[in-house]
């Protein structure tokens, strides 16, 4: 189940809400809400649960144990238990068959390999799983005595299959004492549907537009079609997909956050509208903040992070930034999408620093999209020939010209789309907000029609999404593979 | 029994209260947004209607969601079929430990729950006004644009049969090849299935709920392909077509297999009909854009087929009488139209001898309007849907009884040309002509007696076609090559041998010369 699935929207959330406004105190409220995640996360395939369970069970117990030890020594061996069994469990299920298809490639052996498919949000719980046990070594929190308790924050559906990486940390307090206030309320409703909206209106015909532009990743004889586009098409393909990782990601997390807010849990933001950086280190500040912030905390710093010599920055950074790319995806293009974005951080950093600073603001915006967008053309092709023949297009190398009769006639007919599109990528609508409700103070009336407005609009954007989530059967979930 | 109905009422009482309490705080949130107050105390009422906004949020949304979930369960408003996709819509699944455990079970829940929405066809209406607003779209591109190979100028020796040895090899090469796939390729679809995957029954009087039930559903592990690509100018789509030179030598080899077979057998003539693209669509326009060159195409199938074979080349013609404004293909449909049917068929007639019956004294013209075919499916374009297409069918005045062979054995006599008037408006052109898409079907004509015949071997651009020959030919033998597999009068040679026909008339949409799935059934029939 996504979150734009009509029967999630009109079926499994609604009743989540009503046995959760039943119930009386907290320690029901929390098992309605455990109970609905378990039935979340079941839907893809029940077996991928015992995964599941079994490894925060695992976990719940070395975390005790961790705080248990009296000596420095036990706790660190504790912890390397619990970190070995989950990232062994994780490469075994998200990496094995592609380190496979190596070794045959390299070596001819094995003849065969196992196909194991990945269990969903198996990336995602796994590091939460990872932060909550460092964080008990770290003595930052307490170990949760209930396991329960800890199986509710690795499982809770708002987040556990597509993100944001929840630290314990953040909702440790929540899990027991929580309170909803009806500006929470509808502060989540509006927060949701803003999300869905997102997904469903935006993201997915960004989606066929860029599909439409290059050519779908799964079309058949797709390299050839891809050969035939002229360089505009392409150019218009990276940007529509450039926007739709953006809505579709960004989507996903305004939906668990406001899912979250309409409880009484307050997940930190993931995404502060990155395409509007002006520098690369600034867009990684700004893009699946809770991703970066883990590996900077859980990686970089304790390599040593910035405190050591040069070229072991260097290092931590590479390092960092090849996990980065494996952890989106067991291929290829995602280590290059990885190495891409350390040889750009290490440009800004060490060869020429902060020459984005020199730049004009316009100029730097520029070359942050620039960046970024081809960046997500490495990040599109799994298959790395794809990547040739779309960069080479992207030059007009391919014989097709700038531009052709259908380029202009597909641009022509979604113009209005893309430049709304391209809208909801910026704070704009947020900025907007921010204005009108300074403006409200000062008149009673127009505190009205605003207030009004407001709240009519989760209700108008949920009546457009559901058309487009039936109209459309085109509904992939870009972030599962992760 | 007192107690108990204390209890309930206790429990009706907290309710009802809950209810109330519910219904006071909605009005509370309304007063507090939209009444006024009193003077001096402006910054309690900011606050006032801000938590009065807050929920009247929560309200709209609750009863919003409320109301949508129970029109969600709410089963039988649920519908089972698409009129305008022409398929069955998901249903229910029915569980199984393996399903159940690998998770297949519950996404077909979900499927089944989106796919059969209540008031699915409104929201699909909305969610296409919502996008006919995205830009200006009196011309679009639908579907994946797929460039064509580079058109031969030259002929292709190797596939003629000439020599025979090398065609001969390739051919035998195909049809081992494609036996296998038989059964899965018999049901795989094409462009004109997309519509005509039910053959149309032959029911002595049809209606249109009758032919629902006889919509067989589509086979799920079927290949199917869609149309190419359209280029959608107003209410008209025109398709794309790509030459694909591996497919287009896989087609000759099976023509010219044919014409070796039935080398002093019969006469063998091809005509590749050309697709709308580039009959009705200007110069200036499509010369722009990425579709091949049909006349071309044409020219070099036509100079790469065997010397023996009668190629009737119909480009001109339909070019000619479309440039005088007449109506020769369909705006919304792939087909071409009944009237540019007839004007090839006198170019047939006179390419191989019969007589050319008129138009006007030997049918009789019936009209069928509101015709929405493929590309209007296909697209959904509102534009079409406010101007659909008019079936024009001739009926032959010597007869419109035809004999159809069904896949089964089953043997019906039904009408050649079918009164489609209150049929559905999508499949007007599938249901009105010689029954649509059969196997194989044999139409006398009583008053002709000299003995002649012909076969016709079509896709379903030969369903408007084939009434016309029933007026130059005594007997019209029509085989669909699509479907024929199965039935038991074996292959072409058997057929042609077993009935004595004369004429042998390949019919061709430029469509199936590039399509493997197709290729492959024509070859496997020719054998």
């Amino acid at each position: 189940m996504v979150f734009s699935d009509l029967l999630f929207l009109f079926a499994f959330f609604p009743l989540n809400m009503l046995f959760y406004w039943l119930m009386p105190d907290i320690s029901r409220k929390n098992r309605v809400l455990l109970i609905f995640s378990l039935i979340f996360y079941a839907w893809a395939g029940p077996v991928y649960l015992l995964l599941l369970v079994g490894m925060t069970f695992a976990d719940w117990v070395v975390a005790l144990q961790i705080e248990h030890c009296r000596t420095p020594r036990g706790r660190k061996g504790m912890l390397a238990v619990g970190c070995t069994v989950n990232l062994t469990l994780l490469c075994i299920f998200k990496y094995l068959t592609f380190l496979l298809e190596n070794v045959q490639f390299l070596f001819g052996v094995p003849s065969k390999i196992v196909e194991i498919t990945l269990p969903i949000g198996i990336s995602f719980y796994t590091f939460q799983l990872l932060s909550y046990m460092v964080d008990v070594y770290r003595t930052t929190v307490k170990a949760q005595r209930r396991f329960t308790m800890l199986l509710l924050y690795v499982s809770l559906f708002h987040q556990c299959i597509a993100g944001p990486i929840i630290r314990y940390e953040t909702v440790e307090g929540e899990l027991t004492l929580r309170s909803v206030s009806s500006e929470d309320l509808a502060y989540g409703i509006r927060r949701f549907t803003v999300g869905l909206a997102k997904k469903a209106l935006f993201a997915n015909y960004c989606g066929s537009l860029a599909d439409t532009f290059l050519v779908a990743t799964d079309a058949a004889n797709g390299a050839a079609t891809l050969a035939t586009r002229p360089a505009l098409s392409i150019l218009l393909g990276t940007i529509c997909y450039t926007m739709q990782i953006y809505l579709d990601f960004s989507a996903y997390s305004d939906m668990a956050i406001g899912m979250g807010r309409m409880v009484g849990f307050h997940y930190l933001e993931n995404f502060l509208y990155p395409y509007q950086s002006t520098s690369i280190t600034e867009f990684w500040r700004r893009w699946h903040i809770s991703l970066s912030s883990f590996f900077r905390d859980y990686l970089y710093i304790p390599l040593g992070g910035n405190r050591c010599k040069r070229s072991r920055i260097i290092l931590n950074t590479l390092i960092v930034w090849v996990c980065t790319g494996f952890w989106h995806g067991a291929s290829w293009n995602y280590m290059l999408w990885g190495l891409f974005y350390f040889a750009m951080l290490c440009l800004e950093k060490f060869v020429c620093p902060d020459f984005p600073e020199r730049m004009p603001r316009i100029a730097a915006h520029l070359y942050v999209l620039l960046v970024v967008n081809f960046g997500w053309m490495l990040f599109r092709c799994e298959n790395l020939t794809w990547l040739g023949i779309e960069l080479k297009g992207l030059l007009g190398l391919n014989g097709n010209g700038f531009v052709s009769y259908e380029t202009l006639t597909t641009l022509k007919s979604n113009f209005i789309f893309l430049l709304a599109a391209a809208l909801a990528c910026t704070p704009l609508v947020k900025v907007l907000g921010e204005r009108l409700t300074e403006l409200c103070k000062r008149s009673l009336k127009l505190t009205t029609v605003y207030q009004t407005i407001l709240a009519v609009i989760p209700v108008a954007l949920t009546v457009v999404s559901t058309a487009c989530l039936v109209g459309d059967s085109y509904n992939p979930f870009l972030y599962f593979r992760f | 029994m007192k107690k108990e109905s204390n209890v309930l009422q206790e429990k009706w009482a907290k309710i009802l209260s809950v209810l109330a309490r519910g219904l006071l705080d909605l009005i509370e949130s309304f007063l507090a947004l939209f009444g006024g107050g009193r003077k001096g105390q402006e910054q309690k009422q900011l606050e006032q209607k801000r938590r009065g906004g807050a929920h009247l949020t929560i309200w709209l949304a609750g009863i919003f969601l409320t109301v949508m979930t129970l029109l969600a369960f709410c089963i039988p408003l649920r519908p089972t079929y698409s009129e305008l996709e022409q398929r069955n819509l998901a249903t229910f699944p029915t569980p199984t430990v393996t399903t159940v455990l690998n998770g297949a079970f519950f996404s077909d829940v979900s499927a089944w729950f989106s796919d059969t929405f209540p008031l699915r066809e409104r929201f699909t209406k909305l969610n296409n006004a919502v996008q006919s607003s995205f830009g200006i779209q009196s011309t679009q591109i639908h579907g994946t644009v797929q460039q064509g190979d580079e058109i031969p100028t030259v002929p292709d020796d190797s596939t003629s049969g000439g020599d025979g040895s090398g065609a001969a090899a390739v051919a035998e090469e195909q049809s081992s090849a494609t036996e296998p796939e038989q059964s899965e390729t018999s049901s795989a679809a094409e462009p004109e299935q997309m519509e005509e995957s039910g053959q149309t029954a032959p029911e002595q009087e049809p209606d249109s709920t009758q032919r629902e039930e006889t919509i067989p559903e589509l086979d799920p592990n079927a290949k199917i392909e869609t149309l190419g690509a359209l280029l959608v100018i107003d209410d008209a789509a025109y398709e794309y077509y790509n030459f694909s030179s591996d497919m287009a030598k896989e087609y000759l080899s099976g023509i010219n297999r044919a014409a070796e077979l039935l080398d002093g057998v019969s006469n063998v003539y091809s005509m590749i009909v050309p697709n709308s693209m580039d009959i009705c669509v200007p110069e200036s326009v499509r010369s722009g854009i990425s579709t091949s060159d049909q006349a071309k195409a044409i020219d070099y199938f036509y100079s790469s087929m065997d010397d023996s074979i009668t190629t009737v080349n119909v480009f001109d013609t339909l070019l000619s009488h479309n440039a005088e404004g007449e109506y020769v293909y369909y705006r919304t449909d792939h087909h071409w139209t009944a009237l540019g049917a007839y004007y090839a068929y006198c170019d047939f007639a006179a390419a191989a001898g019969r007589p050319v019956a008129d138009l006007e004294s030997n049918f009789e013209e019936h009209a069928f309007d509101g015709y929405l075919g493929s590309f209007y499916r296909d697209t959904n374009n509102s534009s079409m849907k406010a101007n659909p297409d008019t079936v024009y069918a001739y009926e032959p005045v010597d007869t419109n009884t035809i004999t159809i062979h069904w896949e089964d054995g089953t043997v019906w006599d039904y009408t050649i040309i079918t009164d489609v008037t209150d049929w559905a408006a999508t499949s007007k052109y599938a249901s009105a002509f010689i029954g649509g898409d059969n196997p194989y079907s044999v139409i006398e004509n009583p008053n002709i007696t000299d003995g002649s015949s012909i076969l016709l071997v079509k896709e379903s651009y030969g369903n408007c076609f084939a009434p016309f020959l029933v007026e130059s030919y005594q007997y019209v033998y029509i085989v669909d090559f699509r479907y024929y597999s199965d039935t038991e009068s074996g292959t072409l040679l058997d057929l042609v041998e077993d009935k004595e026909i004369q004429d042998v008339l390949f019919l061709n949409t430029i469509s199936t010369t590039r399509s493997d799935n197709l290729i492959q059934l024509l070859c496997q029939f020719i054998g």
